[in-house]
């Protein structure tokens, strides 16, 4: 297991969001965590992150093993070194600097030496990002800003990716392109963690699903085998 | 009036404007990048000149400018520690707690060098006027504006052209997100801050020869650049600069045609700009 969350509790000031959240992550694998609205998916990829401290009025309870290293009490941006990248829900790109700016500043090569993705790579894989090379981000598309926060992403050459709603407010042809960049990092063998509301997309990205429910993980499942009662059951659809 | 005396006063307001605009580029650095607004930058302002003061006795005005940037860069490096438990907090608390360290500084600068005024002995070079085009101008006030704007030049360089620069605009604008990037921010704030220390420590020593000064008025200093902060834009690094300027010219001409109140005068532009224009005259409206 490349990831092993165990009994995560998390909390926002008094309020208790995460009651004992079980999750693992094999290395190579796509896995997703499903629910509503508000039921603690961004909470649970904040914390593994390290983005749920004392300094937003976070507290988390449990252990995060990610290749053996506990993340539960470090620093975000040791987290990030050990291999992390976080795609956060709302993008968040840079946007008073360039799209070529918003990617070197992502620039880091992976923990083993891993060289796999530079700009040139990057632009291969997204050629809009090419042609805009030198806007501002604020200037992107919802669409072409989702794309950069991707290729931000993998430009800390990565073990393991990890993406919060990606599809969220966007066109469906641009939902089509989206399935397509995943499916290939998949195919490249990137281990992957997303959080969606989406069902129709979550099926197509992933190998394994999480259905999350009220901060806990009501089931889980290789997502092509989950019968359609228990998305009945969990997500109404 | 002559047109020699025009142009002087231009030079005046000019000069004045461009070494109050490295003060105001140094709050704004960290009251973008860290949330904090430093109300006791003046202090380090007339550290500036003190140290340039003592340095040029010793050693010469060339050691005492470099001197004074280079000292109250490493008084900022260091200072950013006890101003961290700032962040996030509510702006009356770093209020009281900059003036606290302002005081702190500005008493040890009494206990080194006492209350008297102390004014930078000028090089014979700078001194009086070097004619240009038939125009008289006075040597000093033409440095203070080229070394001023070379400073300018090189913070601008720095901010959009250099990787560090780009870590700042970034951590401007999304903080936690640079941080989950694998970039230690807190480790930048502290060059952040030593940057942002030196800027007004170059600017307290460039002004150093024009006026005496005295460990106190680092405590006003503040003050005296809120007009600017406002006119310009808080934030706004860019916005700062044509209203330092802004700022320089009317006082230099006001000290002209309204010697008795011109003192006012930037503060009633500071008022007037408040209400008509609350974010800043040279800040778009978001
Ligand atoms: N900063 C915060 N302070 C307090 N409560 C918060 C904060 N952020 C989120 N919450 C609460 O925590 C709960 C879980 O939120 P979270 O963002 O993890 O949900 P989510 O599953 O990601 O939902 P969505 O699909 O809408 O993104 C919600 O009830 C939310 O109101
Ligand atoms: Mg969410």
């Amino acid at each position: 297991m490349i990831l092993e969350v165990n009994n995560l509790e998390g909390y926002y000031g008094l309020s208790q969001i995460l009651f004992g959240i079980n999750l693992e992550v094999e290395k190579g694998d796509s896995v997703c965590l499903i629910g509503r609205n508000g039921v603690g998916k961004t909470t649970t990829l904040k914390s593994i992150v390290g983005q749920l401290n004392p300094k937003v009025n976070g507290k988390i309870k449990g252990s995060i093993k990610f290749d053996g290293t506990e993340l539960v009490g470090m620093p975000s941006y040791k987290i990030a070194r050990l291999g992390i990248a976080y795609v956060p829900q709302g993008r968040h790109i840079f946007p008073t600097l360039t799209v070529k700016e918003n990617l070197l500043i992502a620039e880091r090569v992976g923990v083993d030496g891993d060289k796999t993705w530079t700009l040139e790579r990057i632009y291969e894989l997204f050629p809009r990002l090419k042609e805009r090379e030198n806007s501002k981000g604020e200037k992107l598309s919802g669409g072409e800003q989702q794309m950069l926060t991707i290729a931000r992403g993998l430009m800390q050459n990565p073990k393991l990716l990890i993406m919060d709603e990606i599809i969220e407010g966007l066109a469906p042809i641009i939902v089509e392109e989206l399935v397509k960049v995943v499916s290939e990092l998949r195919n490249r063998g990137i281990t992957i963690l997303l959080a969606e509301q989406s069902l129709k997309f979550a099926l197509e990205v992933s190998h394994k699903c999480y259905i999350i429910e009220k901060g806990e993980v009501v089931y889980k499942g290789v997502s092509s085998e989950i019968p359609k009662e228990v998305f009945v059951k969990y997500l109404g659809t | 009036m002559s047109l020699s005396t025009f142009i002087r006063t231009v030079i005046v307001g000019i000069s004045n404007g461009m070494v109050n605009y490295l003060v105001v580029a140094g709050i704004a650095l960290v009251m973008g990048g860290i949330g904090l607004v430093n109300f006791g930058q003046g202090a380090y302002y007339v550290l500036g000149a003190y140290i340039c003061f003592s340095l040029t006795k010793l050693l010469g005005f060339g050691w005492g400018l470099l001197g004074a940037t280079l000292i109250t860069g490493i008084v900022g490096y260091f200072i950013e520690i006890p101003f961290r438990r700032l962040f996030g907090k509510h702006i009356t608390y770093m209020l009281l707690y900059t003036m606290a360290f302002a005081y702190i500084i500005c008493d040890i600068m009494v206990a080194i060098w006492g209350y008297q005024l102390v004014s930078t002995p000028l090089p014979h070079y700078f001194k009086g006027l070097v004619e240009i085009f038939g125009v008289r101008f006075p040597k000093y006030y033409l440095f203070m504006i080229f070394f001023a704007t070379l400073i300018a030049i090189a913070f601008f360089i720095m901010f959009y052209k250099t990787k560090l620069g780009m870590y700042f605009r970034a951590i401007i604008s999304d903080r936690e997100m640079v941080e989950s990037l694998g970039i230690n921010v807190k480790s930048l704030n502290s060059i952040m801050f030593a940057i942002s220390i030196a800027l007004g420590g170059i600017a307290g020593a460039l002004y150093s020869p024009l006026s005496g000064q005295s460990p106190k008025e680092g405590l006003v200093i503040f003050g005296n650049i809120m007009p600017i902060l406002m006119i310009g834009g808080m934030r706004n690094l860019k916005g700062a600069l044509p209203a330092a300027l802004l700022v320089g010219l009317v006082n230099s001409f006001g000290a002209i045609y309204v010697p008795s109140i011109y003192n006012l005068l930037p503060f009633l532009l500071m008022v007037i700009v408040m209400i008509i224009k609350p974010q800043g005259l040279f800040t778009k409206k978001e």
